[in-house]
């Protein structure tokens, strides 16, 4: 009181002294409204990162090649070691640097030519490697994913050396049980695969994994049918390499944390399980879109995908029933590590949702006897090789 | 306080401001959309979680979702069609049974929806969806 009078200049009854006491008083009130605030916002952060964060700071104001003005609007900084910054200025034309082959003229059938495991280690080499460790210690965790600078293809094929032509990768240090053969369904979404491929060449190398990656093109204007190109995904990849796996992964999906496997187990694997677009978390337990992994017998042994269902939506939730139907069940990382990314974009023109597919999904167990593999027909128009990913062509008809 | 001319045009403005966002299409995030639906829960014995389930799959609790299926068109988060219940440019004959113009169901306004698909279920059930 004392302190107060004396601030008062003396114990008269200033005009104002009143008002000084509501501007105490609600300066007071701030200041706890401020500390309550702290205090939610303290609470609500990830404090077991904090090491990673002070760790990450100095890096980036050491040898960082000056593009330190990438945002963090997801809250996670990169740590070191992850890819680098995409480049600014102008976006680059894409281009892809298509590759000749050597006998180049017309397109050589199922044979050598085809087989891409020529490029790779000596033999003498290859026996002398051990297995890859089950877990890859390459790994970074929980990665920043943004799609606001565009992307250079040919600076993502400088950074990823080891890549070699047609997107094929093998670990140089050790063997890999996984043999990968990434099936991507594509038409007419350039700008979302350059982003697939920036972050996902990556992520694969330093899961160790002996991958391949193929964009399956549709030709032609006529309805999108997703799960067609990847039963014809499948049948292609397996004539350049013995893959033992296939992830089938959507084009504008990106993993947050490259601790989610991009490979097979033993029973079918939901990668995309905590989407951006559903809230991180899965819209509904049988759910199994976005990105899967199968091996080769899983997918066998559901006679593949169906190839009548043209349009959006529904064949995913047919490729779940066929797993059920066959005593198969869905393998899923957890919530955390299965935070994904999906570039924003508006819906495709020509691949409207369908109105059958609540129909035909009553329907699998019947119909997956004489819809899939066993029935699949395509004509392949083109196959390119490109430092990054081969892409198929394919006509794959209309709806009948 | 109110009383400044200053002050007396702003009002409208606010107003206007605060107005025009509550009348636009809209997604509605699975929690808001509980909150909304609570008079559908158990009506003719749908659920409420059945009701977030189906209207999940069918707009993907999008208001402005409209979709041409089999020559007729469907409308809003219930998908309410244009052959039956509602009355657009493309079905003149349509029956109308909800007496409303269809391109009500895509604004964020779902009384009018629930209203409709209310009348959906006591007409024709639940399979209509």
């Amino acid at each position: 009181m004392k302190l107060r009078e004396s601030l008062l200049g003396g114990s008269a009854a200033m005009p104002g002294a009143s008002l000084q006491r509501a501007c105490r008083l609600l300066v007071a009130v701030c200041a706890l409204h401020l500390g309550v605030t702290l205090v939610y916002y303290l609470a609500g952060r990830d404090l077991s990162r904090l090491p990673q964060l002070v760790g990450v700071s100095t890096s980036l104001q050491g040898g960082s090649n000056g593009a330190a003005a990438i945002g963090q609007p997801s809250g996670e900084l990169r740590p070191p070691g992850a890819p680098p910054p995409l480049p600014r200025g102008a976006p680059s034309v894409p281009r892809p640097g298509r590759v000749s082959r050597p006998d180049a003229d017309s397109r050589p059938g199922p044979g050598p030519a085809r087989n891409l495991t020529l490029a790779s280690v000596s033999p003498s080499t290859a026996l002398s490697l051990p297995a890859c460790p089950e877990e890859s210690p390459l790994l970074v965790g929980p990665m920043l994913i943004e799609f606001n600078v565009a992307v250079d293809l040919k600076r993502v094929a400088e950074e990823n050396p080891e890549v070699k032509v047609g997107g094929r990768h093998t670990p140089k240090d050790c063997v890999s049980p996984h043999k990968v053969a990434i099936i991507i369904p594509f038409r007419n979404r350039q700008e979302h695969l350059k982003y697939w491929l920036y972050y996902l060449h990556p992520i694969l190398q330093r899961q160790q994994l002996d991958y391949g990656i193929y964009v399956i093109n549709q030709a032609g204007e006529s309805t999108f049918n997703r799960a067609k190109l990847l039963n014809v995904g499948f049948q292609e990849a397996l004539k350049d390499y013995d893959y033992n796996c296939f992830v089938f992964s959507d084009v504008d999906l990106i993993p947050m944390n490259d601790h989610n496997a991009y490979r097979c187990f033993s029973q079918p694997r939901h990668i995309s399980v905590a989407m951006d677009k559903f809230g991180f978390s899965l819209p509904y337990v049988q759910y199994f879109g976005g990105v899967s992994a199968l091996s080769k017998q899983q997918f066998l042994t559901i006679n593949g995908f169906p190839n009548n269902y043209w349009g959006w939506g529904g064949e995913d939730d047919d490729i779940f029933n066929r797993l059920a139907f066959k005593g198969m069940s869905i393998s899923r990382p957890n919530a955390v590590v299965g935070k994904c990314r999906m570039i924003r974009h508006s819906r495709d023109k020509k691949n409207e949702p369908n109105p059958q597919r609540f129909d035909r999904i009553a329907h699998t167990k019947e119909t997956m006897l004489s819809d899939g593999l066993n029935t699949l027909a395509y004509q392949v128009l083109d196959v390119q090789r490109y430092p990054l990913y081969t892409k198929i062509t394919v006509d794959i008809g209309t709806p009948s | 306080f109110l009383g400044t001319a200053k002050m007396m045009s702003f009002i409208p403005l606010l107003l206007v401001g605060i107005l025009f966002p509550a009348i636009q299409a809209k997604q509605f995030t699975k929690c808001e959309l509980s909150q909304v639906l609570k008079p559908m829960d158990g009506y003719k014995g749908t659920t409420l979680p059945e009701w977030i389930c189906t209207i999940f799959h069918i707009s993907g609790y999008d208001t402005q979702t409209i979709l041409n299926n089999n020559g007729r068109t469907e409308y809003g988060l219930f998908q309410i069609n244009n052959k039956i219940w509602c009355s657009d440019n493309q079905i003149l004959q349509s029956r109308n049974i909800c007496d409303i113009s269809c391109d009500k169901f895509l604004d964020d306004d779902l009384t009018d929806d629930m209203m409709c698909a209310k009348k959906i279920l006591d007409n024709k059930g639940i399979d209509y969806w």
